[in-house]
């Protein structure tokens, strides 16, 4: 008996263990959630079990999401970041790791297989660029700001009509790296890099709009032949092309020189009665 | 023994549940949430909608009265459960977008247009949004296609000066002019800054004015011109000149003829939250067909842009004020002046406010001695003074904007005047109201009516000043 009730006992203690470690990486694998999905839009676990994306899942660690040609979707992840996964795309969360600070022990990075994605970068990689990476068949793309854009473009890509095979990066804000075998090059803002291959100096190309080019143009219908479409006329941001600042009033210099007092004839005062 | 190793495996497989539990709890609250959504009652999910309408309608309130910074902050909590909603997702783009966040904006605008293509007004924001990120080539691509919607010739107008900016960028001209040409006509019921009391007690002894020191009106016509150049050095480093000429006559007041000369020039730092600007100006001014005085000086201005709809100024400026007539240099000063100003953009840029603080000195500075100045100096000495300008621009309609300045000024001098036994002290106001009416894209007609008085415990200083004016402005780019 009492050997059966120490096997109990250490069974337990065994299985506490394992599924304190299962419930540890549980709650440190949760990437982000799930804020819009647009057409067919898949995700594959670590167990290869593949279901379809709906808005609001808990994307994970090591989940693979694959989208459809003409299809989308926005992940908001938990540093505070946005990742947008673009159509015909595979993109890998290969390891996240967030305490809810900046302590070192963060990790954010991501396998692009093919297609594009777009990248807000939320408190990782702030401080510690090290611990933000995207990782393409041909570079690696490390960053030094906030906003980027990567396509991987693969000869079975539709892409690959528009666009040489390889990796593009644009940068929309602050600065990222790529990094081939040969070398790394930096690109800034409204720069858009390129990495033909692994064996091959990355370069910076002018921007390929049709790459880079992400919202649908508008049906043939929409063109308002009849009546007028409403949009906003003006927008406070419109300050920045009015050539002018938000301060009104920039008309011509006014006189604001108080007319002297002046007299024909009197003393040598400056004042004259 | 065999109890106690019960007891902890009881407690151990309680442990193990509870460790289950929790470990699955990640998936099993996404589980129940989804139940929740599918169970939830009518009446509950009415109350929702109620809800969501009331922070959509919230939300537009904010943006509308020019403050998306708070509609951002309301909406952004909501960002995960209400995204795919279009009406939702273009209030926050919108509100990200004036709030300064054109890369957040450019997220939610896109979601708006891959669930409606068709949405003519995210895509002009879409395009707004990536003209603030700097991506010019997007941003003509998607303000082409609004083109080809049918906008209003309002937003047509904007689009216009967009599209003129980019092309600007793309010619990757160096070097950017741009000058004005004005006309007017006009009422001054003051021509000379005067009093209206042709007789005044000064010295204890009644003193009859010299007609030109009294109040007198007339009517003018003004012609105004001018011109500035700015040439880009290195990235965020620009050189800037121009100059500007005033010329007004009066029809009957010749002695008060006026002709002014201002020039100035320096170097500017831009990045998209501050602007740096340093310079040196000089200005000449003629009266009555003479020389009467030049001022030169430097100024610096330093501007903050927290977001696109409130932006922080701090400026200062240094400068020297010399009459040519040896008559009137005992007057002669140098003067410094430093300030800090706030300007805040409402009602979707269709309307904005500014409110500016300064503080200023005056130091005498002549050494000519008079029988009444037998220091050297004014004859009121140095002055320090405080003022306060405020002001607002608002769009009427797509062809209207009125504006108003207003300003304020107290003003104390160091001396007892030797005729008037007292300290000088002004209090000076200023009101101008007008409109903006744009004929076309570079023709405006701007009537305007202002008003100044100087209330000062002198009454030779004392006046109060009307004007009326017509003018027809002429942008040349």
């Amino acid at each position: 008996m009492n050997t059966a009730n120490n096997t109990i006992v250490i069974l337990s203690i065994f299985l506490l263990a394992c599924l304190m470690l299962v419930s540890q990486s549980a709650r440190a694998g949760i990437a982000g959630h799930v804020m819009f999905v647009n057409g067919s839009v898949q995700i594959t676990n670590s167990a290869a079990q593949t279901r379809l994306l709906q808005k609001g899942d808990v994307v994970n660690e090591s989940d693979t999401i694959i989208t459809a040609k003409d299809s989308s979707a926005q992940i908001k992840m938990r540093d505070g970041g946005y990742i947008v996964i673009r159509p015909d795309s595979q993109l890998k969360f290969d390891s996240f790791i967030f305490s809810g600070k900046e302590d070192g022990s963060e990790r954010s990075f991501f396998s692009l297989i093919k297609g594009g994605i777009r990248a807000i970068t939320g408190l990782i990689g702030q401080r510690n660029k090290k611990s933000y990476r995207i990782t393409t068949p041909d570079s690696t793309i490390g960053i030094r700001g906030t906003d980027h854009e990567t396509y991987v473009v693969t000869a079975d890509s539709s892409l690959s009509a528009v666009a040489p095979v390889g990796t593009y990066n644009k940068v929309n804000r602050g600065e990222t790296t790529i990094t081939t075998k040969k070398g790394m090059i930096s690109v800034l803002p409204n720069q858009m890099g390129f990495a033909g291959s692994a064996d091959q100096m990355p370069q910076l190309q002018p921007l390929n709009l049709n790459l880079f080019t992400v919202t649908p143009a508008p049906t043939p219908q929409a063109k308002g032949d009849k009546k007028e479409v409403a949009v906003r006329d003006n927008a406070v941001v419109d300050n920045a092309i009015q050539g002018h600042d938000a301060v009104p009033g920039k008309t011509p210099p006014q006189n604001n020189i108080k007319i002297p007092i002046r007299g024909t004839t009197g003393p040598t005062s400056g004042i004259v009665f | 023994m065999n109890a106690t190793n019960s007891r902890v495996g009881i407690m151990l497989t309680s442990m193990l549940l509870g460790l289950m539990s929790a470990a699955s709890g990640v998936h099993a609250q996404e589980t129940i949430q989804k139940s929740r959504n599918r169970s939830e009652p009518v009446a509950q999910k009415q109350a929702g909608n109620a809800d969501f309408e009331k922070l959509l309608s919230k939300a537009d309130e904010l943006i509308d009265n020019g403050k998306p910074e708070e509609a951002y902050k309301l909406l952004e909590p909501f960002e995960l459960k209400h995204s795919g909603d279009t009406r939702f997702d273009y209030l926050i783009g919108i509100a990200a977008l004036d709030s300064g966040m054109p890369d957040k904006a450019t997220l939610a605008l896109e979601r708006v247009l891959l669930v409606n293509p068709d949405s003519a007004a995210a895509r002009m924001d879409m395009a707004r949004a990536y003209f603030q990120l700097g991506d010019i080539l997007r941003a003509k691509t998607e303000f082409a296609r609004v083109l080809n919607q049918n906008p209003s010739d309002a937003a047509r107008s904007t689009i216009q000066k967009y599209l003129e900016a980019i092309a600007e960028r793309e010619s990757g001209n160096m070097t950017h002019v741009s000058g004005y040409l004005e006309g007017g006509i006009g009422y001054d019921s003051n021509v000379n800054n005067s009093t209206s009391q042709a007789q005044i007690i000064a010295g204890g002894t009644n003193v009859t004015l010299d007609p030109a020191n009294v109040q007198v009106s007339d009517i003018y016509y003004q012609v105004v011109g001018g011109g500035q150049a700015t040439h880009a050095l290195i990235p965020h480093w620009e050189l800037y000149a121009g100059a500007d000429l005033r010329i007004r006559n009066y029809r009957m007041q010749k002695n008060f003829d006026a002709l002014d000369l201002y020039a100035r020039a320096g170097v500017s730092y831009g990045t998209r939250a501050n602007q740096l600007r340093i310079g040196a100006f000089g200005w000449e001014y003629f009266l009555g067909g003479f020389h009467n005085s030049d001022i030169g000086g430097i100024n610096a201005e330093w501007n903050h842009v927290f977001s696109p709809s409130n932006q922080l100024k701090i400026f200062g400026q240094n400068e020297q004020f010399r009459y040519v007539d040896p008559v009137m240099q005992p007057n002669d000063f140098n003067q410094q002046i430093i300030g800090g100003g706030w300007a805040h953009v409402l009602e979707g840029g269709m309307s904005s406010l500014y409110a500016n603080l300064y503080h200023g000195m005056e130091q005498d500075i002549s050494t000519i001695i008079t029988p009444v100045t037998p220091d050297g100096g004014r004859i009121d000495g140095a002055q320090r003074f405080n003022g306060l300008r405020v002001g607002g621009l608002m769009t009427v309609n797509d062809h209207t904007t009125v504006f108003v300045n207003a300003g304020a000024q107290a003003g104390d001098y160091s001396k007892v005047n030797v005729f008037f036994l007292v300290q000088r002290r002004d209090r000076l106001f200023d009101l101008t109201l007008g409109e903006i009416w744009h004929w076309d894209k570079h023709l405006t007609l701007r009537p305007q009516i202002s008003y100044a008085q100087d209330i000062s415990n002198i009454v030779l200083y004392c006046f109060d000043r009307t004007e009326v004016s017509l003018n027809v402005s002429r942008d040349l780019r």
